[in-house]
């Protein structure tokens, strides 16, 4: 079956974006798009060479780009450091292990003893309450005298 | 030819806690036994991964007084994730490699609010006998083009031709979709071509 003018178009231009973003090496590209980015490039070769030597151009350039290595100074203390930074978070680890375990111990604790108070729901409190309950209280209550407080320092400048 | 879909993409290589599927690690294994105090695999994954990381600082910082201090620091942090870590959830390179990130990120916010200036400093000290002036040169031209990128362009670069990530990985170590990503490496490279324009072929 002959594939659609569109599709050979919308092909191409994909391997064009692959080739522009990705570079010149299909290997490099998405796995997802390789198998059928490399039918278009295996159906046209020329117009696929000279798309892909336009990317490799760059890719070479790019790759003039030497990085530094590590020194041997920074890789004796990175190693060195492993076994004090493993030990501190195995230890931590554990830290967290058991403090969220005791947190839970401690909460399931709370739980049994809160529980026979909150089973009775109506339980009358063991004293009697602190507010006037009979009709002649209250009126007591009510004749009382009441004291206003007396800032200190109005008093103090009258004297 | 049609243009992958997003879902399949996420779906079937995607990173993190979110992934339906459990992740393929290559470093799993050294991994365990470092957590578990083995000093040989501390010495192989400080071989396998230092260079590495040393180098992405170095080109996201232009810095490699600074790329060095980095790369020990996300080693040092790897040691102590290293007995915690979730298999399966994602790869330890792409933990790294955003560790790393975040640290020369900071640094670039703290220290030098313009971005790399210091290029002289990622020159080799001496040129290896088959290496000739030009193609030091033409590394310092390179080196530039990249300093002058955004940011996000610049590690996107580097994630992917540099660091040879795949682009769900390079992904995932940005914090952002593939699409994203895409347009972060269309729009980078464009820039280095006009920057490089005497130079490409």
């Amino acid at each position: 079956m002959t594939p659609r003018p569109d599709s050979l178009a919308a092909a191409e231009a994909r391997v064009r974006q692959l080739a522009e973003s990705f570079g010149g090496d299909p290997a490099r590209w998405p796995e997802a798009d390789r198998l059928g980015a490399e039918a278009w490039i295996a159906a046209h070769p020329a117009e696929a060479r000279q798309l892909l030597d336009d990317a490799r151009s760059l890719d070479r350039l790019l790759f003039a780009w030497e990085a530094p290595r590590p020194t041997e100074g920074v890789t004796t203390r990175v190693q060195s450091a492993a076994p004090v930074q493993v030990r501190q978070s195995l230890r931590r680890a554990w830290v967290l292990t058991l403090t969220g375990g005791a947190a839970l111990a401690a909460a399931c604790l709370a739980g049994i003893v809160a529980a026979p108070r909150l089973v009775d729901p109506v339980a009358r409190p063991a004293e009697a309450p602190a507010y006037a309950s009979d009709p002649d209280s209250i009126l007591a209550e009510a004749m009382t005298p009441w004291e206003a407080p007396v800032a200190e320092s109005a008093t103090g400048a009258r004297s | 030819m049609s243009r992958p879909a997003t879902d399949a993409l996420g779906r079937i290589h995607s990173e993190g806690p979110a992934a339906s599927s459990r992740v393929d690690d290559p470093d799993a294994d050294l991994v365990r036994r470092v957590g578990s105090g083995d000093l040989l695999a501390v010495r192989a994954l400080t071989a396998r991964k230092l260079p590495r990381l040393t180098a992405l600082a170095a080109r996201v910082l232009g810095d490699a007084a600074e790329a060095e201090d980095v790369a020990q620091e996300s080693l040092i942090r790897a040691w102590r994730q290293a007995p915690v870590w979730r298999f399966g959830e994602a790869r330890f390179d792409t933990w790294l490699h955003r560790v790393t990130l975040n640290l020369c990120r900071d640094r670039l916010r703290r220290v030098r609010p313009g971005g790399p200036q210091d290029l002289e400093a990622l020159v080799d000290p001496g040129p290896a006998p088959d290496r000739g002036l030009e193609a030091r040169d033409v590394g310092d031209r390179v080196a530039a083009a990249m300093a002058i990128l955004p940011a996000r362009q610049r590690e996107a670069v580097v994630l992917c031709h540099y660091q040879e990530m795949g682009n769900i990985q390079a992904a995932a170590a940005l914090g952002i979709s593939v699409e994203a990503l895409e347009s972060l490496l269309s729009r980078g490279r464009r820039a280095l071509r006009t920057a490089l324009s005497d130079l490409v072929a």
